[in-house]
């Protein structure tokens, strides 16, 4: 279980995260959205150690977690991955598919960390895929290479992986394939995990619970089936209305429209925010 | 303002794409939709891009009624473009409110306040952010200033490349609004979405790709 307590981190004035507390269970999917500058990257950096609070820990059963560069052990590392927004970046173009798995191999056994092969955990992600092991990164579609990702995040056998706007830049069926595919994770192998998504597909029902958070704060959480009925925050219910508004689907079954905002559903910014800060 | 007609790009490597007839009139936003691979970026760098690898056919193209320029100063000085990975757009070293005396000096336009703080309030934009260095905002921030400099330059054409890609459904609703104020004063619009629901409220017709390449 994975919990955050009291989590502050500023950059300068602004407040990116502002007293956040969350727990994540054990074989759950825990959905974090909000809009971009709210913190929810932060917040993951901060779980994956990429980034340390100014205060506030990070505990794994119990125990606290450093950060990468200070007190974290390489298990601890391991035990939580990270999935970027971004494939064309995250991945080097000119290595082969193989080469690429074939360097968290190469990490784990000088770690001495039991590590799935990369074939194997290829073809868990997409069967299709093995036939490209020897194929240059730069020859897959984004979607492809997001699945490369998600095998080398599944290599390690991580407890957590965090996927940050991991479909953002996919098309909708290719987006669609790759939530299935993190929630079939999670179910068959008990890994959790937390997406981070700005463009939250309410219909969507593989999801365990939602958290939303707004300028730095977390304002919401709910399961996640049961949000639309449940949500009371106004950034909150501008979401579900912007998402009927695109979609045409009546998710929001509270009478009245959301009062927060400018009458047209957008959001009157009332401070600073909590822009994202360089590191 | 864009017809492009029977227009058409092969590879070097053989790779053909067709996208027949393409127009977009002044004051319209025309979406190119289509799933990964089938072509859309592939257009739109074939009409920007000075170094695109393939060899492109067409019976006409034209931009407001004249012979479409190559990609070149001519082009870029009538066009703006809002790219998909829109960090490449922007300096890393120059504070947004550089950026915006950049845009504003390389097109020789007076730099008018009034309209720098409505745009960026049309799209969420907080003064505090003009300050910054591009690193010091989010992917969203980043994607809605690369908008806002596309929009400062008044082009006759604005070609935008997944520009919700980053953004928020409450943003992505304002955003319908604001691409409709920007075809009211005459600029074209076309845009690349893979999001239908998007496209629908945004766009006034929707040319889907996958009837014209198979993916």
């Amino acid at each position: 279980m994975l919990k955050l307590e009291q989590i502050e981190k500023r950059y300068g004035t602004i407040r990116a995260a502002d007293g956040v507390s969350l727990t994540l269970y054990d074989g759950e999917s825990l959905v974090l959205a909000g809009e971009s500058g709210s913190g929810k990257t932060t917040l993951a950096k901060i779980i994956a150690g990429m980034c340390r609070p100014d205060s506030g820990r990070v505990l794994l059963d119990g125990r606290e977690l450093g950060a990468v560069s200070g007190r974290r052990s390489f298990e601890d590392c391991a035990g939580i991955q990270y999935i970027f927004q971004d494939p064309y970046s995250a991945l080097e173009s000119s290595f082969t598919v193989r080469k690429t798995l074939g360097e968290t191999a190469r990490i784990c056994r000088r770690n001495k960390r039991p590590c799935i092969p990369a074939e194997e955990a290829l073809a868990y992600v997409d069967r299709k895929l093995v036939g490209k092991l020897d194929r240059q990164v730069g020859e897959l579609s984004g979607g492809q290479r997001q699945k490369v990702c998600i095998a080398r995040a599944l290599m390690p056998e991580p407890r957590l992986i965090i996927a940050d706007e991991s479909t953002s830049m996919l098309d909708k069926d290719s987006g669609k394939e790759v939530f299935d595919l993190l929630n079939r994770i999670k179910t068959e192998k008990g890994i959790s995990i937390l997406a981070i998504l700005h463009d939250v597909d309410f219909s969507y029902t593989g999801w365990d619970r939602i958290a939303v958070m707004w300028q730095g704060k977390l304002v919401e959480q709910a399961i996640f089936a049961e949000f639309p009925k449940m949500a009371e925050h106004s950034y909150s219910r501008c979401l579900l209305e912007a998402y009927q508004y695109f979609n045409g689907r009546d998710v929001h079954e509270r009478t009245g429209k959301a009062s927060f905002g400018n009458g047209e559903g957008g959001i009157q910014k009332t401070g600073a925010g909590a822009g994202f800060h360089a590191e | 303002m864009l017809y492009l007609e029977d227009y058409g790009i092969c590879y070097p490597d053989g790779l053909k794409l067709h996208y027949g007839d393409i127009h977009v009139r002044k004051g319209e936003l025309a979406g190119l939709f289509g799933p990964s691979g089938c072509g859309k970026t592939s257009l739109l760098e074939s009409i920007l891009n000075p170094d695109f690898p393939g060899r492109i056919s067409f019976r006409t193209a034209l931009l407001d009624g004249e012979p479409l320029p190559k990609p070149g100063p001519e082009l870029y000085r009538r066009v703006s473009y809002c790219p998909q990975f829109c960090q490449a757009a922007l300096n890393p070293k120059l504070t947004l409110r550089e950026h915006i005396h950049l845009t504003c000096d390389g097109n020789r336009m007076r730099e008018d306040k009034e309209e720098i703080c409505r745009l960026m309030s049309a799209l969420h934009l907080e003064e505090s952010v003009l300050s910054r260095r591009p690193g010091g905002l989010s992917g969203g921030q980043q994607q809605r200033m690369v908008l806002l400099l596309c929009a400062l330059k008044k082009p006759c054409l604005m070609i935008l490349d997944e520009p919700s890609s980053a953004i928020d459904l409450i943003t992505l609703k304002d955003m319908v609004f604001f691409l409709r104020e920007i075809k009211e004063n005459g600029t074209a619009i076309l845009m690349v979405s893979h999001s239908y629901a998007f496209l629908e409220r945004a766009a006034d017709h929707i040319i889907d790709l996958r009837e014209e390449n198979s993916c």
